[in-house]
């Protein structure tokens, strides 16, 4: 088991390199803020929570990670890096135009990159069948954390899924929603608020968590509690998180990072650690 | 309404065809007509709306990202005497809410206009996911739907105040980002249906539409300089598709259809059902993308992979022409 | 608008005449069962408190009614039998060749059909867009929406549920014909999808639940305060609700009615002494 600490320093190592790749991928620009909101959560899972081999990526036994708010890929590459899945060299080229990294990850287990995105609202589905099929396997072990956006949420698609993973009883399914209160149109309170996100996946009968989605201890020990009915962790976080001039600000959600505020941001993070 | 000058060409080209409706054509709409509304899912600033969300926040609506709700809620205003005009990426409009689009805009008739923005490649880097290759095909197989395609941003200007007239259902198709090439530079009476000669030859016709009609001239030129005469047909409705000028090119030992979309169901496939009916068949090329998920790119990259710029067009004409008929 | 008592006579005709429909309709067969759990749910609505007049079908101010759960036609096209919106001879030929009375509604505001039916899912939002028409520009009119439970498994529905109460459409009122019942069996044993008042309003709706065959209590909680929310008027009914033999049995979703089943079914609903009257 590892400390605090250590899921600490591992977080700092992965949004240092979500900068690289935001950094290296030009003018085009790339999805900062809902990278930098979800460092946490995949290092809890990556680093301590999930089983999974490099050596042997296809072992039947292996917890699934389904990244269906995709724009998050940058934050994936960064875990897949830690987790032994990614090299050095893949990192420093990732959505350089010619690099299989794209801005939205496509699929390629042998690099533990379970199904491709871009589409939201798409992955509890997949996760879904995803647990339906280890079912029918007897595969009672391999559990399925599927991360959500809060935005993500607005779309039917997902409470179709939600209804199915709960009509399943689908427990090896672990729902993540980094609520990080913005969606690309603006605040998620403000494109479309109607009662609470609690509510709204307790209501369709999930035992709901809300945590720190910044603490690790506190995110370790949300995954670790057992609940009766499939579990969804609210994860509250900061959009742009760790970088001061992304905090909070919707324009980030894909921008393009100059030299000037590449250098700036690493400092920040820097003088965090200290 | 303003009118295509080479000043407005210009100017508009900046701003590509997604900034051309949703930043000029659509305000402009809004003011003009007491009947309009502008609807979105999660993509009103991203699709240049932030004009009609600060100026018409009554008439504005974003449902959220929710693509299958975005159809029925435009079909129900539309359906209250509005005509609504729905836009997000080309892939979600059509694909996510296609079932929504088949029943409420096609079987009842919805008067909603769908604007699909960044068809084809134009989203580069995002992979994928957010490409539109099959758009023409799905939205051309529902009865009552019009297909536009325009070939430049003042096509696209024009097509939009067609489609605010037009009583029915239109999807237009927009390619390309921003500081796309200039097609027209001069008025002209732009008509649904009715495709555009853009230049004369005899040997071969390329019948091209969307952003690709820009780099069917290009490649007409390239041939001219290899002795090879080719005419350029821009077809900017693929549905009611043009089949007198259809016929026209039935005359031409070959004809070359070019889309930014699969070769499946879209420009070359609705040519080649109209020739395959006729006496007189043509010998046809269908370039656009062979039934593949093509390799992600920027939208330049993905285009010269797959034979779709005017150097791929070109050479692709040449074998065809030195093979013979 | 009917009194109570009225609109429970309604109901009783409108059950015959869909039987009598079921059975002309032949070896077609018809969709009987959640056709019958929405007969009192139509009568209160057409019977009783929905402002629609057959002689003046497209009046604008008119409250819209939708009908989500479409294969309901026998229930639908016989409540607008009832209030003259169909003739006695236009409803006879449901299900013929080339009619318009087809098994899933065609759009046809004079005879008071607001909206294709079909599949699923779809009806709550265009309300939805309706809803917020009249809002936007200050009318009066509501808009009805007739889901069936198993509609609610649509992802659409919750997407519409979300839109109406970011726009506080009070105006819109969705009634969900808790059945209990879907094509392939209970509703939840299917999807389970249940708690379904308890998932209104953790989407933003107040929610109503009532006794779906009982006109008095549906005629009240059609008029439910809201607090500026949309309304969701959770009915619970009986699936194929007066025929002893259709009640609860799946099977009778959409079945062929022979001579003799038909005399047995009619003979109940003429005999029933008004346990619906309450």
């Amino acid at each position: 088991m590892k400390t605090g600490k250590e899921l600490e320093d591992m977080a700092y190592e992965m949004r240092k390199d979500v900068l690289r790749m935001a950094y290296h991928s030009g003018k085009k620009g790339a999805h900062l803020g809902g990278s930098l909101s979800a460092i946490e959560l995949l290092a809890v899972l990556y680093g301590e929570i999930m089983h999974y081999n490099p050596k042997e990526p296809l072992w039947e036994g292996r917890d699934r990670f389904i990244m269906s708010k995709a724009h998050g890929a940058m934050a994936l590459y960064a875990a897949l890096k830690q987790a032994g899945f990614l090299s050095e060299a893949d990192i420093a080229g990732a959505l350089d135009g010619t690099s299989p990294y794209y801005e939205h990850p496509q699929r390629n287990e042998e690099k533990g990159i379970e199904i491709s995105g871009g589409s939201l609202g798409q992955g509890l589905s997949l996760s879904v069948g995803m647990g339906l099929a280890m079912q029918k396997k007897r595969n009672g072990q391999s559990k399925i954390y599927v991360m959500l956006g809060d935005g993500e949420c607005n779309e039917g698609a997902v409470w179709e899924a939600a209804a199915s993973a709960i009509h399943f009883g689908l427990k090896q399914i672990v729902i993540l929603v980094d609520v990080n209160g913005l969606q690309y149109g603006g605040p998620t309170e403000k494109i479309l608020r109607a009662g609470s996100l609690k509510d709204r996946w307790s209501g369709m009968g999930f035992s709901v968590l809300e945590t720190d989605g910044h603490n690790v201890r506190k995110i370790r020990e949300a995954l670790l509690l057992q609940t009766d009915a499939p579990k969804v962790i609210l994860a509250h976080t900061v959009k742009g998180k760790g970088v001061s001039f992304a905090e909070n600000r919707v324009e980030w959600h894909s921008a393009f990072l100059t030299e000037a505020l590449y250098g700036q941001a690493m400092e920040e993070l820097g003088a965090c650690r200290k | 309404m303003q009118t295509l000058s080479r000043k407005t060409a210009r100017m508009w080209s900046r701003l590509g065809q997604r900034g051309t409706i949703c930043g000029v054509a659509l305000p402009e709409m809004l003011e003009e007509r007491s009947d309009c509304y502008i609807l979105t899912a999660d993509l009103g600033t991203t699709s240049g709306l932030s004009r009609v969300m600060q100026q018409q926040p009554e008439r504005f609506v974003n449902v959220g990202i929710a693509e299958q709700n975005l159809i029925g809620v435009a079909a129900g205003l539309a359906f209250e005497g509005n005509v609504v005009f729905a836009t997000t990426f080309a892939t979600f409009l059509t694909m996510r809410g296609y079932e929504q689009i088949r029943h409420n805009l096609g079987y009842q008739k919805a008067n909603v206009k769908l604007i699909g923005s960044a068809a084809g490649f134009a989203m580069g880097m995002f992979g994928n996911s957010h490409y539109s290759y099959e758009d023409i095909a799905i939205m051309r197989s529902i009865p009552n739907m019009m297909v536009i395609s325009p070939a430049d941003a003042g096509e696209a200007y024009l097509a939009a105040y067609m489609a605010l007239e037009h009583d029915g259902p239109v999807y237009i198709r927009l390619s390309g980002g921003l500081n796309a090439p200039v097609v027209y530079t001069e008025p002209y009476a732009f008509a649904p249906g009715r495709a555009v000669w853009l230049r004369e030859g005899k040997d071969v016709a390329l019948i091209a539409t969307g952003g690709m009609t820009a780099d069917a001239l290009e490649a007409a030129k390239r041939l001219e300089a290899d002795g090879i005469q080719a005419a350029v047909l821009h077809m900017h409705t693929i549905k009611p598709l043009d089949t007198d000028a259809l016929y026209a090119c039935s005359g031409y030992g070959l004809v070359v259809t070019i889309e930014e979309h699969s070769v499946i169901g879209g420009l070359g496939s609705a040519a080649a059902e109209y020739f395959m009916e006729q006496e007189r068949k043509p010998r046809q090329i269908r370039i656009g993308i062979q039934d593949t998920f093509v390799r992600p790119g920027g939208h330049a990259y993905v285009r010269q992979e797959n034979g779709l710029d005017a150097a791929g067009i070109s050479q692709r004409v040449k074998a065809a022409v030195s093979e013979g008929v | 608008m009917m009194q109570k008592e009225q609109v429970v006579e309604m109901a009783k005709r409108m059950r015959l005449k869909a039987l009598d429909l079921a059975y002309a309709a032949g070896k077609t067969g018809a969709h009987l069962g959640g056709a019958l759990s929405a007969v009192e749910i139509l009568a209160a609505l057409y019977g009783g408190v929905a402002r629609v007049d057959a002689k003046d079908p497209g009046k604008e101010e008119r409250d819209r009614i939708l009908i989500g759960k479409a294969h309901c036609v026998l229930a639908y096209y016989t409540a607008l039998y009832e209030i003259g919106y169909l003739t006695e001879e236009e409803l006879n030929m449901f299900e013929q060749d080339g009619a318009f009375l087809t098994g899933h509604p065609q759009k046809d505001v004079c005879r008071g059909i607001e909206y294709a039916g079909g599949s699923l899912g779809m009806a709550l939002s265009v309300g939805a867009g309706m809803a917020l028409h009249a809002k936007r520009r200050a009318k009066e009119q509501r808009v009805y929406v007739l889901l069936g439970d198993g509609e609610c498994e649509e992802g659409a529905v919750w997407e519409s549920m979300l839109f109406a109460s970011k726009y506080r459409l009070d105006n819109l009122i969705a009634i969900i014909d808790r059945n209990h019942l879907q094509s392939d069996g209970s509703t939840l044993a299917v999807a389970g999808l249940d708690r379904l008042s308890e998932k209104a309003e953790a989407f933003g709706w107040k929610a109503v639940c009532v006794d779906g065959h009982d006109v008095g209590q549906l005629m009240e909680a059609y008029c439910a305060g809201t607090d500026g929310r949309p309304l969701a008027v959770i009915a619970d009914t009986v699936k194929g609700k007066g025929v002893s033999f259709m009640e609860n049995d799946p099977s009778w979703h959409h079945a062929e009615l022979n001579e003799e089943l038909y005399r047995k079914a009619r003979r109940e609903v003429e005999e029933e002494d008004g346990a619906c009257r309450r």
